[in-house]
Parts: structure tokens; sequence; C-alpha cells
């Protein structure tokens, strides 16, 4: 029990922290939103409800297929409501894990894609302040824990030394105790051995190569690689080898797919052996824009519902967005499957925004919710502000802002960005802080990096750059023309770390520029995946790249940050959960042309520096060889 | 062809009911004009505000004028209207917060417009319970006391013709929607084929009793005539589709 502060204690921390000024979650994986953005347990009460008893009955019987989805129109909640899943998920009995997946952007890979997002959510561990190079508080962890339990259980059943006992008693109120053990013991080398003995008679469809990269989680020297297989990268053959696994013998796109559903399943099957599921939740789907992101969204769902029964898909759209448009262009299986389990979002009754605005501020001011009241608003002011009919969540905390603004006078905290640059500007900070602090946990990934590409070649300060999708290795190829001058260019991502693919991307880019008379070609790879010295002919293809003309442009951890930051806040954007204050003091959705505005200038200006060195080789490309390159920032288009 | 003045008028007038304000910046009204308008007016995409001042100044007549603050241009309604309006979507507003809004005039024009309303009776003023003067369009409904609920803006009606308005309505949305729960506002005023204010009123006080939900959205795909038979609602903001809420 804190003591109350007086109504001018009151106004005066209000001034210094206000409640109201923030309004979108953000990132529902981000704990510490959970303390600016408390419940109000009655907004949309009964969806949450039926979806936690969906979730138990997922648990129950994982055997049987189907989705939730949820409709809300923007500052409904949708992000909110997967924030109170993700809590719920610990809490449930049994818990579940909770993986929130960002939108798909390479059609061609909805598989992989599918694999990596949801073992990259598996990987992040519960508790952030441990380190995660040891594991241990990751759900990954815990099914990992399970396997050994059973094992352990069944080997020492007869006959248990005392210090078995002691751990399993520990595994049953933990299973990711088997962490806390030392790794090198051989009793638990040997006892890795016997895991596929026991188990894999039970679930044939789970590879040798799976079980073994499984259990490099548990060594702090392979974790990373471990993980990174698991979630479907080709390893350096170095990596592989340390692992005990074989170089994989195909870098092909369809190999990676037909692996990526044999680890999908392997996944789904050992966790349901388990009792083990995960709620996969899918939001800011405004972002599926071509017609080929749809397909390939629902080819992911369909296999999802059907052939996953670890996976409980909850997927968001707007609402008026889903009837009007995207359920016509889905596959009418997988909208059925969807629209069984429909819940609609509504919005807050005056007695719920009064709740948004009494909570909220007993936050700010360190109140239990039995102690707070609404000052310093007038309560009938406020009812009257909210009879209007059901406001979001966020239009109530929006009017709750401006009226405490108005009660507070000027030297209040302002109400949040005014212009939309601004607003930009500041969200794209949130977002390089939540990509800094994630960095290590994720592996490179060509989809995000390319629409960060995207979004600085068609947004390019000072040529017209007229892009088209590449093939195969080539992400995007343009004709990018400056001063009356065109040039056929090539992007090339490259995140392999497979030699024959990365040699197959040189040759891509090799072929583009032998085969036209003056044309550019740039290699851009996360320099987390170093090329070694020893891939002598990968080597000599880069020099034989770099004789041509190409460039190499390697990112640096701070500049794959901006680019991962600009993806993020590119789907924020396109979801509507930016906002701005226009000239009527009403906040609005930034709108597009002003976020084409901002990137262009900012990335022109270097407030996102991220792209200097990528420039350099674009404006090389005009300069031709040995000429120096001229950035972006000198002209403004 | 689009060259009569009413035209470019309209033009301006949809502008600035598409984006649900009463002014725009004159960068961002060359932006939103339409090529066959900005060709009437002799002016590229890359004109400057001057050349688009000075283009629109001879086609605005009494509804629209050009405002100066500063080096920024915009047009728009008087400075009278846009305060009015303001007043009324938010009775009660301090002058204080009046003059921090984005307006195109200056705070000496707002405060000099402000202090002119009040000579004419045409806004007045009354202080709230924090004792701050509040101002009020003349004309519209005394401010609520605590407790009393917030007045109608539509003319009354009785409980009978309420009771089949709301029946009237329930059944356009079935017919339109055909199953859906987000059912666009134009196609139902287009259906329903009600006078303009008798659709807005029935559809306000369907909200107010949280009967049905309006829904935002995104206007982007839509065309001028779809977002003008849509609903601009209290706070002026668009809302493109209606959705009837589930008795709790």
């Amino acid at each position: 029990m804190t003591d109350r502060p007086g109504r001018a204690e009151r106004r005066r921390i209000l001034r210094r922290r206000n409640p109201f000024a923030s309004v979108s979650v953000g990132d529902p994986l981000d704990a510490a939103a959970d303390d600016r953005f408390p419940d109000v347990p009655s907004i949309n009460e009964a969806a949450f409800a039926a979806i936690r008893d969906l979730i138990a009955q997922k648990a129950d019987r994982p055997w049987e297929r189907f989705a939730v989805m949820v409709l809300g129109e923007v500052g409904e909640g949708k992000t909110h409501l997967m924030a109170r899943l993700r809590r719920r998920s610990r809490e449930a009995d049994p818990p579940f894990s909770f993986a929130y997946i960002q939108p798909i952007e390479d059609p061609e890979r909805p598989f992989g894609y599918l694999l990596r997002e949801w073992v990259a959510n598996l990987c992040i561990p519960n508790d952030r302040k441990l380190d995660d190079r040891k594991g241990g508080s990751a759900p990954i962890d815990a099914l990992l824990g399970a396997v050994f339990r059973e094992v352990i259980e069944a080997e020492v059943r007869d006959r248990p030394p005392r210090r078995v006992e002691a751990l399993i008693r520990e595994m049953r109120a933990d299973p990711a105790a088997i962490f806390r053990h030392p790794v090198g013991d051989g009793a638990y080398l040997e006892m890795e051995k016997r895991v596929r003995r026991r188990i894999r008679p039970h679930l044939p469809r789970i590879s040798d190569d799976f079980w073994t990269a499984l259990m490099g989680l548990r060594h702090p020297h392979k974790r990373y690689a471990a993980a990174a297989w698991l979630q479907g990268a080709l390893l350096r053959p170095a990596d592989a080898e340390r692992l005990g696994l074989p170089p994989d013998p195909d870098a092909a796109p369809a190999h990676g797919e037909d692996a990526a559903r044999r680890r999908l399943t392997a996944l789904s099957d050992l966790m349901t052996r388990y009792r083990q599921i995960s709620v996969l939740c899918f939001d800011r789907l405004e972002n599926l824009e071509t017609p080929e992101q749809v397909r390939a969204f629902g080819r992911s769902m369909e296999f999802l519902v059907d052939g996953l029964p670890a996976a409980l898909p909850v997927v968001c759209f707007r609402g008026f967005q889903w009837e009007e448009t995207l359920r016509h262009k889905l596959n009418q299986h997988v909208v059925t499957r969807l629209e069984a389990n429909r819940f609609q979002l509504e919005g807050c009754t005056p007695e719920q925004a009064a709740a948004v605005v009494r909570s909220r501020l007993a936050t700010a001011l360190d109140l239990d919710d039995d102690e707070a009241d609404l000052y310093p608003f007038d309560p009938d002011a406020l009812r009257s502000a909210f009879s209007g009919g059901m406001e979001s969540p966020r239009e109530v905390v929006i009017q709750a802002n401006r009226m405490l603004q108005e009660i507070l006078g000027e030297t209040a905290e302002p109400a949040g960005p005014v212009d939309p640059e601004a607003a930009l500007m500041a969200a794209f900070a949130t977002e390089r802080q939540a990509a800094a602090a994630d960095f290590d946990r994720h592996p490179p990934d060509r989809g995000r990096l390319g629409r960060a590409l995207r979004l600085y070649l068609t947004l390019h300060p000072s040529a017209d750059m007229s892009v088209r999708a590449g093939e195969r290795q080539v992400d995007f190829f343009c004709d990018a023309t400056l001063d009356g001058r065109t040039v056929p260019m090539a992007f090339i991502i490259d995140i392999e770390a497979h030699h024959l693919s990365v040699g197959a991307a040189f040759d891509r880019g090799i072929a583009h520029l032998e085969g036209h008379d003056e044309a550019g070609a740039v290699y851009i790879r996360d320099d987390r995946r170093p090329i070694p010295e020893t891939w002598r002919a990968t080597r000599q293809r880069q020099r034989c790249f770099q004789r041509l003309g190409g460039r190499a442009v390697d990112l640096d951890r701070e500049s794959a940050v901006d680019w991962y930051a600009l993806t993020r806040l590119h789907y924020r954007v396109t979801a509507g959960e930016i906002d701005w204050v226009d000239a009527d003091g009403e906040p609005a959705p930034v709108p597009p042309d002003r976020w084409r505005a901002f990137v262009r200038s900012a990335i022109a200006d270097g407030r996102i520096a991220g792209f200097a060195d990528l420039d350099r080789a674009v404006m090389a490309a005009f300069a031709g060889a040995g000429e120096p390159a001229r950035p972006a920032s000198i002209t403004a288009k | 062809m689009t060259d009569a003045p009413s035209d470019i008028r309209d033009a301006l007038l949809t502008a600035l009911q598409r984006v649900g304000k009463d002014f725009l910046s004159l960068t961002e009204t060359r932006t939103r004009l339409s090529p066959d308008i900005l060709s009437a007016l002799n002016l590229s995409r890359g004109a400057s505000t001057g050349e688009v001042a000075d283009a629109l100044s001879p086609h605005l007549g009494p509804d629209l004028v050009l405002h100066r603050k500063g080096r920024a241009g915009y047009v728009g309604r008087s400075l009278d209207v846009i305060l009015t309006n303001i007043l009324e979507r938010k009775p009660g507003k301090s002058i204080k917060a009046l003059v921090a809004m984005k307006l195109p005039a200056d705070k000496a024009a707002v405060v000099a417009a402000v202090n002119e309303g009040l000579r004419s009776g045409r806004f007045r003023c009354a202080f709230n319970v924090h004792y701050t003067p509040s101002l009020f369009v003349a004309d519209a409904p005394p401010p609520a006391e605590p407790g009393a609920p917030r007045p109608a803006r539509e003319a009354p009606v009785g409980p009978a013709d309420a009771a089949a308005d709301r029946q009237a309505f329930r059944a356009a949305y079935e017919a339109v929607g055909g199953g859906r729960a987000f059912v666009s506002i134009c196609r139902l005023r287009r259906h329903l084929g009600w006078p303009r204010n008798r659709f807005d009123a029935v559809l306000s006080r369907l909200s107010r009793d949280l009967v049905i939900q309006l829904q935002g959205g995104d206007p982007s795909a839509m065309d001028e005539a779809d977002i003008r038979d849509s609903f601009i609602d209290d706070r002026g903001r668009l809302r493109i589709a209606v959705t009837w809420r589930k008795p709790s």
C-alpha cells in the first residue's frame, strides 16, 4: 500500500509523466509495455475468454484442427489482445508458448518463413535477463527438458540412483532444469544417445539430424548453430561439423521448402507428444500486398491447421478489409477454417472508457486499482466526452490525452508528436531499440532486409529507380537513372552460410554484369555471416564479380539494425498504428505519402544512416569503376 | 471540361470533405487536386505554393478563402467558420486551447476572430468547473449540467418513430450486408434512400445508444462518391462501416 499522493502532487506527477501520451502497444512481446498499457479486463472480455477456452481445448486435444480469427479496426485492441495472450501463456495450466509472427515477405518460401518465425519465437527466453547462450529459459528448452525427463524416468524406473531422483524431482517442476546441469557430464551425453533409442520409434517422422540439432541446444558452443538449423538456415560446413550434422547437399530454395516442411512436422510431432502447444499470432496482415503473398499466407495457414497439431494460429485482420477484399482472395478451404472461430473486437462503452482512464492514471500515479479515481478529470465531463457511442480504446486514450492537456495547461507533457515526421522519427527510434535488443536472437532475414531494400530503392533521394522483382538469388532488378544516364542494376541479398549458395549468388551477379554493356550489381551480406577465407572457390567468384564492377556491401550491426527497424516500422505504418496530430488537433494515422516522404528524407539526410554504404555502392555504379562515389544526400530529388 | 470556376471550387470542397478538414495547406491542396483540375489551373505537380495561391484565388467564391500564416499558405473555409466548427465539435474549449491548435491564422488573428464572435453574439463564454473561461457557439445547446445526458443534435423523434427507424435500419443492414458484420455506410445510405439528415440522425442515435458501432477502416480504396456517402461523426472523423453489437 502506497501513500496516496495529494491532488497537487498528482497534477505535478501527471505533468511530468503523461499516461496518455502513448497509444499503441507496438510489440506484444515487449513485457515492459505491460506496465504502460494496463489491462481493463472487461474490454473484449468475451473474445478473450473464448480464445482462452479454445487454447485449453487445443492443449487437451491437439489433433482437433481449428484456427482463430480476430477482426477489429485500427486501435480496437488487436495487438493489445495479443499481449494479453502472451501474458496468459505462462499463467495457463498447462502453459503454452506464444509466437508473434510478422507478415510474410517472400511468397516463394511460405514454409521456410513459418519455420523461421515459429522457432525464433520458441528460442526467446521467458526471462530476458538470463544469458540465452546457455539456454534453459526459452520454450524450446522446456520441450527438450520434457524429452529428457521422459527418458530419464524410463531409464531409472527400477532402481533410480539418488542423484537422478533429485534431478527427476527438479524436472517435474521445471523440465528445463536439465540446462542447469554440467553439459560435459558423461551421463548426460549418454542420455542424449538414449533419447534417440527410446523416443525415436514413437516419432518416426523426426530425422536423426533434427534430434542432433535439438540436442545441440544444451551445449553453449553449439546452441546458436543448432537454433539456426532448426530455423531452416543453411549452416556453414564448420558449424554443421561442430553440431555433428552432414553438410547440406543442396542449397536450392525448393529443397529448403521441403526441408522446412519436414522440420515443421518434426517440431509439431515432438510438441504434441509432450502436450506443449504454441499459439501463433499473425498480426499486421494489411502488409500482405501482392496476390502471391496472400496465396502464400493461405498455404501456410492450410498447412498449420491441417498438418501441425501443436500449432494454434490466431489471425488478426481489419474487419472491413477482411470482408470486402481478403476473404475473396483466399482459398475457401482456408476461409472456412478461419471463420469457424471468428471474434469481433468492440470498442469501449462509456464505463469501460472511464475504466481505461482510471487504470492509466493509477499506473502513472503508482496507485492500486481500488485507490484510483478519475482526478484530475471531471467524471461528468469524461462521461459526456464518451457518450457518443462505442470508442476504440485508442480513441479513448487520445481523447483523454487532449482533455488532460486542457486541465493541466501548457506545462503538461505534450500530447505526442505533432507532425508525421516527428511521429515517424520517434517510432523509428523505438523500433531501432527493439531490433537492437533482439538482434542476436534472430538470424539474418532475407525477406525483411529485402523490404528495407525495396523502400530504399523505390524512394531513392536522387536517382529514379524503376524496380522489378528479381529471380532466384537476385532480389531486385532495376533500371536506375541519374542525370539522364540509365544503368541496369541487380541487387542480391545473401544470408546463406553455405558456399554453394553464396557461389551461386555471385554467379548470378556475374551473369548480370556480363549480360549488359554498362551494368551495376550490388551484393549485400549481413556481416554476422562473413565469407570465410578458406572458401577459395567462392572468394575467387567474389573477386571476379568485383572485377566486373560489382559491389559488395557488408551490413554491420548498426546498419542491419536500421534496416530491420525500417521494415518493422513499415509494417506498423501500413497497419495504421502510427498517429500524428493533424491541423485540427485530431490524431490521425500517418498517411502513405507522408511515410514515403519521411523515408526518402531520413535516408538522404542521414537520420537513417544504415544505407550509407549501399548508397555509395549504387552511386559507384553510375560513376564507373575507380571513380569516387557520390552519396545520395548531395542531391535532393 | 473542368475549367469552370464552380468545378474548381467543387474539387476543393471535395478535397476538404475527403480529409474531413476545414482547410488544407497549399502544398497538400496541390497534391490532392486531380491532374484535370491542375491542368485547368495551368499548374504542375511541382508548382510553388505562390503559384498555387495565385491560380486558385480567382476561383474560390464566398465559401473558400486563402489564409496566410507567416510564410505558410492555406486554402479553406473562413476563420469564423473554422472556429465555429471546432466549437460545435468540441464545445467548451478555452481560448488557450484554441490558439494552441494548428490553425491557418496566427494567434492574434484567432483571438481577434473570437473577440469579434463574442461581440457579435455568435460565440459565448462561460466558466467551467476548473474556473477556466470556456467558449461555446451561441446557438448550440447550453453545456450539460453534471450528470445530465448529452443533448441530441438531431430533431427529437418519438419512441414509435425511433423504433421504426431502428427496425428499418436493421433490415437494411441485413439486406446490404448479406451476412457480413462490417457493412458499408455508403451502401446502407443508398439502400435506404432517406434524406441525408435523417440517415445521419438515425446513425448517430443508434451509435449513442450503443446499438451499433461506427468503424473507421481504410478509405484509400474508396471513390469520392463512396466517401461522400459515408459519415463524419461528431469529432469530424470519417466512418465508413457499421457493425451491429451483440446484446451484452
